[in-house]
């Protein structure tokens, strides 16, 4: 009986054996398999933020004020909104791709500052403020690859008309094109970029992208702000001309779902560049911050 | 023999020719003997025969002869061998037959071998450590997926690095300021700015009924400031020494992260956070001094060009890497 029992309990730590054999060779197969997590992609919905570096000998200067700023692209279906905020400037581009829209196209919005402005762009008027953007050549390299956000990029470069060059890295298959119609720039990229760079006398500006969400957007972050901006008319030869209140009205009539406009300053008063030290100091508050 | 000298002159005066062609005549004469030999020799060698060796067997016959005698003994001994079985079959029958009417005749359930239950409880085993080790790998997974900011290229941001102002004083003033921040820091999730970034699939919570970007009120080290038309130059511009951010009383310049809302956080660079410490110098009057004014009369200047720059052509975009570049870094 004992020997029986020896017998049994010896092939017993045979199979467990065998079974820790088989389990270690799994993991080690699994650990050499390890690949980067693949995300499921919804191109419809998403926010992109980019993190704007800049690099480069002698950036103690203005560059500081646009250094660790933020771009972010919200794009939902058709809408995008393409935001910079930086200490010096917020600024957003308001999109809309749908079909047949030809006017309040897109609307440029300078979002800081006391003179804030509001510039609505038509179908003709913002293929015109995109003109640099037509004879962009793309040039891809697909061996130069990049892992950015755990995602395996590819890179090519954009280069202008007037020449300039723009290092781009993109994630192949992923390209949306509600938001290459928002950013033109980029429209011959084959997906959707992740990281952009731009060299100008030995300085560096850097887009890279830190976060990348695939979830419901609240409409409101689409909504194009009225109140309290300066409406401003495109003009393509030269500066932003201010809308006269007939003009402004006008162009409301025309705008659907949009409330009178309010001015700050009057709307035939050309943008003045306001001091930066307010007429009255922020009110601190030690209370914890709003939570959503 | 007295006369030497002349024996030779007297020779060569007695001296014989040789008769006509007798050179050439012992020459063919030797030719001729010499032929003679080699035809005998030829004819003899012609009329020789030797006969074959005996056949040789090659190697692999020989081979083939060993392989088969060695197989014909090997069958031999075999054939001579005599297996005695262990165990006599027809009692090894009866033992199974009995045991089987025993048991069935005990419970009647099913008869699971030991064998068999071996090997189903190493596989329940080897089920359970890999569904653990899947577990285990997911759960981490999810928390690399929190972490993705610190892995990926992303631009690195000196960290948040307050300290404490010296003064006692100071200190008891910004306490509960202080509390927060480090309360607000140990809530990752409530602010991207405060948390590590992340890439997911997380449902962004919606911002407040009716709330737009931007928002009035920008969270610096946990403490919320007041943001004047939106600027946010314009608001640091405007604190005094006594209502400055932890980070901007810093002994030295620290780069800082700032929440400006539900999406939105940008840092403040060492450098930047150096220009702006040095607005804040006042003197015993509590005016501020020269090189304060003078640091913002620069931002000032700047400021103006920025709304210069962007305001003279419509068709620069500061949302344009090009645009940007072309006024930000060539100064």
């Amino acid at each position: 009986m004992f020997s029986f029992i020896k017998n049994s309990s010896a092939h017993f730590s045979k199979y467990m054996l065998l079974a820790v054999f088989i389990f270690c060779v799994f993991i080690n197969t699994n650990a050499q398999k390890v690949k980067p997590k693949t995300y499921k992609i919804n191109t419809k919905e998403f926010i992109l933020s980019y993190a704007v570096t800049i690099t480069g000998e002698k950036t103690d200067g203005i560059q500081q004020t646009y250094n660790g700023g933020q771009k972010t692209a919200f794009v939902k279906n058709d809408l995008v909104r393409l935001r910079l905020v930086s200490l010096m400037r917020v600024q957003s581009i308001y999109f809309n791709n749908k079909k047949g829209l030809t006017s309040k196209v897109a609307s440029v919005v300078k979002e800081s500052g006391k003179e804030r402005t509001a510039m609505t762009l038509n179908a003709k008027e913002w293929k015109s403020f995109n003109k640099k953007n037509e004879s962009i050549r793309c040039e891809i390299f697909k061996e130069d690859t990049l892992r950015i956000l755990g995602q395996l990029c590819n890179k090519a470069t954009l280069t202008s008309k007037d020449s300039s060059k723009i290092t781009v890295y993109y994630l192949p298959e992923a390209k949306n094109n509600t938001l290459a119609a928002a950013e033109p720039l980029f429209a011959s990229v084959p997906g959707l970029v992740m990281k952009y760079s731009i060299e100008i006398a030995d300085k560096t500006l850097e887009y890279t992208a830190v976060e990348l969400k695939f979830a419901p957007i609240a409409a409101t972050v689409f909504n194009q702000p009225r109140l309290g901006y300066l409406k401003v008319k495109y003009n393509p030869n030269g500066s932003t001309i201010p809308v006269t209140p007939d003009e402004a009205d006008d162009d409301n009539g025309t705008e659907e779902e949009e409330t009178e406009m309010e001015t700050p300053t009057g709307t035939t008063t050309p943008a003045t560049t306001q001091p930066i030290t307010p007429s009255k100091p922020p009110i601190i508050s030690t209370k914890p911050p709003i939570n959503y | 023999m007295n006369n030497e000298d002349n024996i030779l002159n007297d020779l060569t005066n007695h001296s014989v020719d040789p008769p006509a062609f007798l050179l050439q005549n012992i020459q063919s004469k030797l030719e001729e003997e010499a032929m003679r030999v080699i035809k005998q020799k030829l004819s003899a060698l012609l009329s020789h025969t030797i006969e074959p060796s005996t056949r040789q067997i090659s190697f692999d016959t020989i081979m083939k002869l060993i392989n088969d005698t060695d197989h014909l003994n090997a069958f031999k001994k075999l054939k001579n061998n005599e297996v005695k079985p262990p165990f006599p079959f027809e009692r090894l029958m009866e033992i199974i037959k009995g045991l089987a009417t025993k048991s069935n005749v005990k419970t009647g359930a099913k008869v699971i071998s030991f064998a068999k239950f071996k090997k189903m409880a190493a596989a329940a085993i080897l089920f359970f450590v890999i569904a653990v080790y899947f577990t285990f790998q997911k759960i981490n997974n999810s928390k690399s997926g929190q972490d993705f900011a610190s892995k990926i290229t992303a631009p690195s941001f000196t960290p948040i690095i307050v300290t404490p102002p010296k003064d006692a004083n100071l200190i008891a003033k910004t306490d509960s300021n202080f509390d927060i921040a480090s309360k607000n820091t140990n809530k990752k999730n409530k602010f991207f700015g405060d948390s590590p970034r992340r890439f997911g699939t997380s449902l962004i919570k919606s911002a407040k009924a009716g709330e737009r970007l931007p928002l009035s009120e920008m969270n610096i080290n946990g403490v919320t400031f007041q943001i004047i038309d939106n600027d946010y130059l314009a608001t640091f511009a405007a604190l005094t020494e006594e209502n400055l951010p932890l980070f901007l009383k810093a002994e030295k310049p620290v780069a800082t992260n700032i929440t400006l809302d539900q999406y939105t956080s940008i840092n403040i660079s060492e450098g930047m956070s150096a220009m702006m410490k040095k607005m804040y110098k006042t003197r015993k009057s509590g005016k501020p001094t020269r090189r304060a004014r003078k640091q913002k009369e620069k931002l000032e200047k700047w400021k103006k060009a920025d709304v210069d720059y962007f305001n003279q052509n419509s068709n620069l975009n500061p949302l344009d890497p090009r645009d940007l570049g072309n006024f930000i870094l060539n100064k």
